[in-house]
């Protein structure tokens, strides 16, 4: 990785507008942030259209960037709120809940008994694809909630819906990857 | 966070997507365009300007009369464009479809204040031309209108004199690249400022390969410098219309190579060696298990498989190449632990733990449920292994299989999840 001087250097350079620090930054930062978009999007086309744009906004906002916390941690929330700002475009209302069934805050800190889940590790690209399958309110929820670390009370200002609504979709989100992903061991 | 949530964030969490040039071509291209839409809006800022100043200055002469005029000069615009690059000597189509358009104007003007209309608009084209860029297609058109109708204006007798001359200058040849500089493995697109034109385009990549398509799009094979020439041909002629060179630079990528050695303890680790030389930067990943920017750096693989291995790095000029190798490992190593035990009281098997707890000297958690998913055992001490009673009310487990975990922190302060099954059998 970079040292923060070189880094310094780039950021500097990209401010300047100059296209091989610009390339220099996205070479380091796409490989992570494309990562982090395939889980916000339905699918690789929308991933890359949501990774392009949000570096398009990182480098027009990059004059702001004070130093202050680590770069990767300043791209990676812009490049978050431009999936999400993507999501709401895409859809009118995208966040509340699909269907009426309330389940309410799940039972969390269940072990792991059932023999289909002894295998415990999952490669990236089956755990990216399940989430990627899961529809945009249910996927939004999981990934700001268990990925991003954010808690209910926030998410549900972050994404003006209630707290109820965002434990119902991360629950159901949950049961819906448990679902898709014991699948997988099966086979 | 349950342990649901921490598998999926594992899984997902050092995952990096592998590098995509195109990517980068169409964030360039958008960071590059925006200067080239900026200069678009003004330049047709200034083309309406332009007709605005044309007409107010008509207006002064005439009256109701002109107001088609605009109309005519915009729908007009197009057509005037598709026939000068067919073909600028070609002016018997292209008379033919101005006169078309022009039906009402042409003759009002040519009938009341022939000489009025060119005087009025010169001072305003010309500079449109001199600035000639796509924007000023308007101002392309007047010129062409008092062309078939004057003989008065300078652009005029320019033709006359020179007329090879302007038609290479009036075809814009002129190319942009997102970058003038790639890496090897790269693609360049060059997308030529007008690809509207009716000739043929011949790409000269200055490596020895050709192209004729619109676009030019060109992977080098090799470093160095290279001119890039676009030549717009006459399809029946071959003559050459417009020609424009740009220079780029191809670097060379990293050339990538590891090696690795196996220790000999009883869970091998395997150190893996960077032996790239020209490189700056480099990135371990072994897939959806470690990164690493380090030199050197070492993994252990608990469970048998074939474990792809990348390296992969990145040189001065911000050029990345990556290699892979195969890492076999031939046994499962689940710290070891048995997979079944008799706690009968005959000092034979009598207790559980994964065997290498008692080696390694960390500070463990191991956890035994039943298949019910309910807590039997807990344990930090190596010396308190599982004797198969239940700790909740120290019943003796039945026979049958038992799930159990262990965690613990590893020396390099990351957290080592483990779980298997054990068998009891009295």
């Amino acid at each position: 990785m970079e040292t923060s001087e070189d880094l310094r250097t780039i950021v500097d350079g990209c401010i300047k507008g100059k296209s091989k620090y610009q390339q220099q930054l996205f070479k380091l930062f796409y490989g992570k942030m494309m990562a982090v978009c395939m889980r916000y999007a339905k699918d690789r086309d929308e991933a890359q259209d949501m990774v392009q744009n949000g570096f398009i906004k990182i480098f027009n906002k990059l004059d702001v960037y004070n130093f202050e916390g680590s770069l990767e941690g300043w791209i990676r929330r812009i490049m978050v709120n431009t999936a999400i700002d993507q999501i709401r475009k895409n859809k009118r209302d995208p966040f509340s809940i699909e269907d009426d069934s309330r389940i309410q805050n799940m039972e969390e800190e269940v072990p792991f008994a059932d023999d289909d889940e002894h295998e415990i590790k999952i490669k990236a690209e089956t755990a990216i694809k399940a989430i990627s399958a899961l529809s945009p309110a249910y996927r939004t929820v999981f990934n700001l909630y268990v990925i991003e670390g954010m808690s209910h009370k926030e998410i549900a200002e972050y994404l003006g819906i209630s707290e109820g609504t965002s434990k119902s979709n991360l629950a159901k989100a949950k049961m819906k990857l448990k679902e898709e992903l014991s699948l997988k061991f099966e086979h | 966070m349950d342990k649901f949530d921490n598998i999926i964030k594992d899984a997902v969490e050092g995952y990096e997507a592998p590098y995509d040039a195109q990517a980068w071509a169409n964030v360039s291209a958008q960071l590059g365009n925006k200067g080239g839409a900026m200069k678009w809006i003004v330049g047709s800022a200034a083309a309406v300007a332009l007709i605005t100043g044309s007409v107010y200055l008509m207006n002064q002469d005439e009256t109701e009369l002109n107001v088609p005029v605009i109309t005519e000069n915009t729908t007009v615009e197009n057509n005037t464009i598709i026939s000068d690059n067919h073909n600028v000597t070609d002016n018997i189509t292209n008379d033919g479809e101005n006169t078309d358009n022009n039906t009402t104007v042409t003759d009002d003007s040519q009938s009341e204040v022939p000489t009025d209309f060119s005087d009025n608009s010169n001072p305003a084209t010309v500079p449109g031309n001199a600035g000639n860029t796509n924007g000023n297609s308007v101002n392309h058109n007047v010129t062409n209108q008092n062309n078939d109708q004057t003989v008065t204006n300078p652009v005029n007798t320019n033709t006359g004199s020179y007329p090879e001359d302007i038609i290479t200058t009036r075809i814009n040849s002129k190319f942009v690249c997102a970058n003038s500089e790639a890496c090897m493995s790269e693609e360049f697109i060059f997308t030529p400022e007008d690809i509207s034109q009716s000739a043929l385009y011949v790409w000269d990549f200055g490596d020895g390969s050709f192209s004729s398509s619109k676009v030019g799009t060109h992977t080098y094979t090799r470093s160095g410098s290279f001119t890039v020439t676009l030549s717009l041909k006459d399809s029946k002629s071959n003559k050459t219309l417009g020609k424009s060179s740009v220079e780029v630079t191809v670097n060379a990528l990293p050339d990538v190579q590891f090696a690795y050695e196996k220790s000999k303890e009883m869970i091998p680790t395997i150190t893996f060696i960077n032996l790239t030389e020209d490189a700056t930067d480099w990135n371990w990943n072994i897939k959806g298990l470690k990164t690493s920017t380090d030199n050197q750096f070492e993994y252990t693989f608990r469970k048998k498989g074939i474990y792809m291995v990348e390296l992969s790095a990145t040189n001065e000029y911000g050029c990345s190449n990556s290699t892979q190798k195969p890492i076999e490992i031939k046994n499962d190593y689940n710290l070891l632990a048995p997979t079944a035990f008799t706690p009968n009281g005959d000092n034979k098997n009598d207790n559980f733990i994964p065997e290498a707890l008692r080696l390694m000297e960390v500070d463990f958690t191991m956890v035994v449920y039943d298949k019910s998913g309910k807590m039997m055992y807990q344990t930090n001490n190596v010396n308190q292994p599982w004797d198969g009673t239940n700790m909740n009310d120290n019943s003796i487990a039945e026979d049958g299989a038992y799930v159990w975990t262990v965690q613990f922190k590893n020396a390099n302060g990351e957290i080592e999840y483990y779980e298997g099954h054990v068998i009891i059998t009295r």
